[in-house]
C-alpha cells in the first residue's frame, strides 16, 4: 500500500513524496526508511529502482518514504538552470540535508516514528550520510554507489581512468562491426573522445609503472579530490554508534574510487570504524542497476542488512 | 499553487496523478483542461521536471492540468513489461475521464512529449472530445524508435561482458520468442514492437478533427526549420494539416531526454511558443499560422 504525501521543507517549500506502508506478512519494524533521490533525478530513481525497492521493503514490514527534494520532480522550489556538475557539487556538500530533516519530521509527526534508516544512491548517498551526521534519529545509512571525490565546478571535468577504460573497451567490442568502421571512415565517430580516452589510459598506466600511484597522477595521494566533507560526516555518524551498509556496483567508477580513496587508506586502517560498517559489492551491476539480477541482489542485500545490523 | 496528488483506477490498477487547479479563474479558462502525456521509460524520468514546470505555467494562466503516470511507469501500479502501447492509450482515455470528473471541464487538450505525443494523438484521434493537441518532438516511426532504443542494451552488454553478445536483430528475435529486452532497466516486450509495427499514424492523424501544434525540437540551430528539413514532426504536421487545423514550429532543443550535462527545468523558447499558441486558441477567431515558423535565436 502506498499513498502520496506532501509536507513543508524548512524553507517553506511543499515537498512531494510517496509513503509505502507495511502491508505484507512481515512484522512492522518500528523504524522508517527514507530513500533519497540521486542529485536532480526525481523520487522513482533510474528504471524505477526505488519504486521496486520501496514496494519490496514495505512487504517486509517497513514504512518507506520516497520524496522529491526542493526544485526536483513534483516538489516546489527552484533549482536554477545550469551545469549539472555545479548543482551536484552543492548536493555533495549537503544541499538537500534540510529537506531530508523535514521528511524525518513529517514521519515522526504523522507516524510517531523516532528511528530511521536513510538510503541513497549516488548524490543521495551523500545526502544520507550528511543528514545522519547531524540528526540523532538516524540509526543507519545505506550508502549506494556514492562518489568519494568532489566534482569541483571550478575545474574541468576530470576524465576518470576507469571511464577511459570503459570507452576503450567499447571501441574494442565494435572492432568487428562493419557499421562501426563505416562510422569511423565517414567521420561520424567521436575522434576527440577516442584520443582522449587513449591518452588518459596511457597516462594512468605510465603513472602506475613509474610511481606506483593508482590514482593516475604522479605523487597524488588521497586528499586532492577526496570529499573531506563526506569523511567528516562518516566519522561523526559512526562515532555516535551509527551503522553503514556500503553498496558498490562492480561496474561503476564509484567502486574503484571507494577502494582507492577510502576503503584501503582509511576504512580498513582505522580501528574505531571496525564493526560499524559492512560492504556489499554487487557483481555485473552498473551505476543505475540496469540488470534485473543486480536489482534483486541490491534488494536482498538491503533486506539482509536491515534484519541483522 | 494548488496541486493535488492522488490515485485513480484503470482496469483494476491504480494510476498516480497530480491535478493542478487554475490560479486565475477570472478571465481565465477554467472550463479547459490539459492532460500531459509523458514519454517512455528513462525519458520520462529525465523530463519530469519540465512537465511539472509547464503544468504550473498553464495553471497560472487559468487551465486545469492533469499529469499522470502510465501503468508500469513512475508511481503507478504494475510493471513496465506488462504495459503496451494499447494500455498506455487506455490510460490516456482514463485520464481524460478523470479530469472531466474532478475538474468538471468541458474542453480537453492533450500535450505529449516524444512517445507521449504519439500516444496523445492516438487517444485524441479516437475521441472527438479532444480539442487541442500539443505535440513536442513526437515520435512518428514508433517501431524505428523502439528499435533504436535497443542500442542501450548493446551499451550494457559492452559494459557487463566487454563484448556484444547479441545484436539488435538477435535481441528482437529473442523478444519475439518471449524474452523481453532490457533497455536501461526497462523490459521491452514483443507486444510493444508488434503494436508499434501495426500502427499507421498517418491514418490516425487524418482522423483527428481538432487543432494541433507540432513542435520540432531540432538538435542544433542548423537543423531548425528550413525547406530541406524532413523531420518526423514535419511529416506528422502534414498529415494533421490535411484534415484539420495544424501548426508547425521548429525550435532548437533547450533540454535533453538523454543524459545531459545541463539542467534546464524551464526551456524558455519551447514554453513561450507553446503558451502563445495555447493563448491564441482561446481567442474566438483563429489565428493563422499555417506555415512553419522557425525560431532560431
Amino acid at each position: 500500500m502506498e499513498h502520496p504525501v506532501q509536507f513543508l521543507s524548512e524553507a517553506g517549500h511543499r515537498l512531494m513524496g510517496i509513503l509505502h506502508v507495511p502491508h505484507g506478512p512481515g512484522r512492522p519494524a518500528g523504524y522508517g526508511l527514507v530513500l533519497l533521490n540521486i542529485g536532480l533525478h526525481y523520487r522513482v530513481c533510474h528504471n524505477r529502482l526505488f519504486v521496486k525497492l520501496a514496494r519490496a521493503l514495505s512487504r517486509e514490514g517497513y514504512h518507506v518514504l520516497r520524496f522529491d527534494t526542493h526544485g526536483v520532480g513534483d516538489s516546489e522550489g527552484e533549482i536554477e538552470a545550469g551545469s549539472v556538475l555545479v548543482h551536484f557539487d552543492r548536493v555533495q556538500r549537503g544541499l538537500f540535508v534540510p529537506d531530508t530533516r523535514a521528511a524525518l519530521d513529517h514521519l515522526s509527526r504523522e507516524l510517531g516514528l523516532e528511528r530511521f534508516v536513510l538510503a541513497g544512491l549516488c548524490g543521495g548517498a551523500l545526502t544520507a550520510i550528511h543528514t545522519a551526521a547531524e540528526d540523532r534519529r538516524v540509526q543507519g545509512v545505506i550508502f549506494i554507489a556514492g562518489p568519494m571525490t568532489v566534482t569541483s565546478p571550478t575545474e574541468d571535468r576530470e576524465f576518470h581512468p576507469w571511464e577511459a577504460g570503459q570507452w576503450l573497451a567499447g571501441y574494442r567490442a565494435r572492432l568487428r562491426n562493419p557499421r562501426a568502421w563505416a562510422r569511423l571512415v565517414s567521420g561520424k565517430s567521436d575522434y576527440g573522445m577516442m584520443v582522449r580516452a587513449l591518452a588518459v589510459k596511457m597516462h594512468h598506466r605510465w603513472c602506475q609503472m613509474w610511481t606506483g600511484s593508482a590514482l593516475g597522477r604522479p605523487g597524488a595521494a588521497p586528499g586532492g579530490h577526496f570529499n573531506t566533507h563526506y569523511l567528516d560526516s562518516f566519522q561523526r555518524f559512526v562515532g555516535r554508534g551509527g551503522k553503514v551498509l556500503f553498496v558498490f556496483p562492480e561496474l561503476d567508477k564509484t567502486a574503484e574510487e571507494f577502494e582507492i580513496y577510502f576503503d584501503k587508506p582509511i576504512l580498513t586502517q582505522t580501528r574505531a570504524f571496525e564493526g560499524k560498517y559492512e560492504i556489499l559489492r554487487i557483481e555485473r551491476a552498473n551505476h543505475s542497476f540496469t540488470l534485473a539480477e543486480s536489482q534483486e541482489r541490491l534488494r536482498d542485500g538491503v533486506l539482509t542488512w536491515l534484519r541483522t545490523a | 499553487m494548488d496541486e493535488h496528488p492522488f490515485h485513480f483506477s484503470c482496469n483494476g490498477s491504480r494510476i498516480f496523478a497530480i491535478l493542478h487547479s487554475p490560479e486565475q479563474r477570472a478571465g481565465g479558462e477554467s472550463g479547459k483542461g490539459y492532460i500531459f502525456c509523458a514519454p517512455l521509460g528513462e525519458e520520462q524520468v529525465r523530463t519530469r521536471r519540465i512537465f511539472t514546470t509547464f503544468a504550473r505555467e498553464l495553471a497560472r494562466r487559468g487551465s486545469w492540468v492533469l499529469r499522470f503516470d502510465y501503468r508500469g511507469e513512475g508511481d503507478s501500479d504494475g510493471h513496465f513489461e506488462d504495459a503496451s502501447l494499447e494500455t498506455r492509450v487506455e490510460d490516456v482515455r482514463a485520464a481524460i475521464s478523470e479530469l472531466r470528473r474532478r475538474a468538471g471541464v468541458e474542453r480537453v487538450g492533450l500535450l505529449g512529449l516524444r512517445l507521449g505525443g504519439t500516444l496523445a494523438l492516438l487517444a485524441g484521434a479516437e475521441r472527438g472530445e479532444v480539442e487541442d493537441l500539443v505535440l513536442w518532438a513526437p515520435i512518428v516511426d514508433i517501431y524505428g524508435y523502439l528499435y533504436s532504443a535497443l542500442r542501450a542494451n548493446l551499451a550494457t552488454q559492452t559494459l557487463v561482458y566487454r563484448e556484444i553478445r547479441a545484436t539488435r536483430d538477435e535481441l528482437l528475435e529473442r523478444c519475439r520468442r518471449g524474452e523481453p529486452v532490457n533497455v536501461q532497466g526497462f523490459l521491452f516486450t514483443w507486444a510493444l514492437f508488434e503494436q508499434a509495427r501495426a500502427i499507421d499514424l498517418s491514418q490516425h492523424a487524418q482522423q483527428y478533427r481538432g487543432r494541433s501544434l507540432v513542435i520540432d525540437l531540432a538538435r542544433s540551430t542548423r537543423d531548425v526549420g528550413g525547406d530541406g528539413n524532413r523531420s518526423e514532426a514535419r511529416c506528422l504536421y502534414e498529415w494533421l494539416a490535411a484534415s484539420g487545423v495544424s501548426d508547425l514550429m521548429s525550435i532548437q532543443r533547450e533540454f535533453s531526454w538523454e543524459e545531459t550535462p545541463t539542467w534546464n527545468p524551464r526551456p524558455e523558447r519551447l514554453f513561450s511558443q507553446t503558451l502563445e499558441w495555447v493563448d491564441a486558441c482561446r481567442q474566438p477567431k483563429k489565428v493563422e499560422y499555417g506555415t512553419p515558423r522557425p525560431v532560431s535565436e
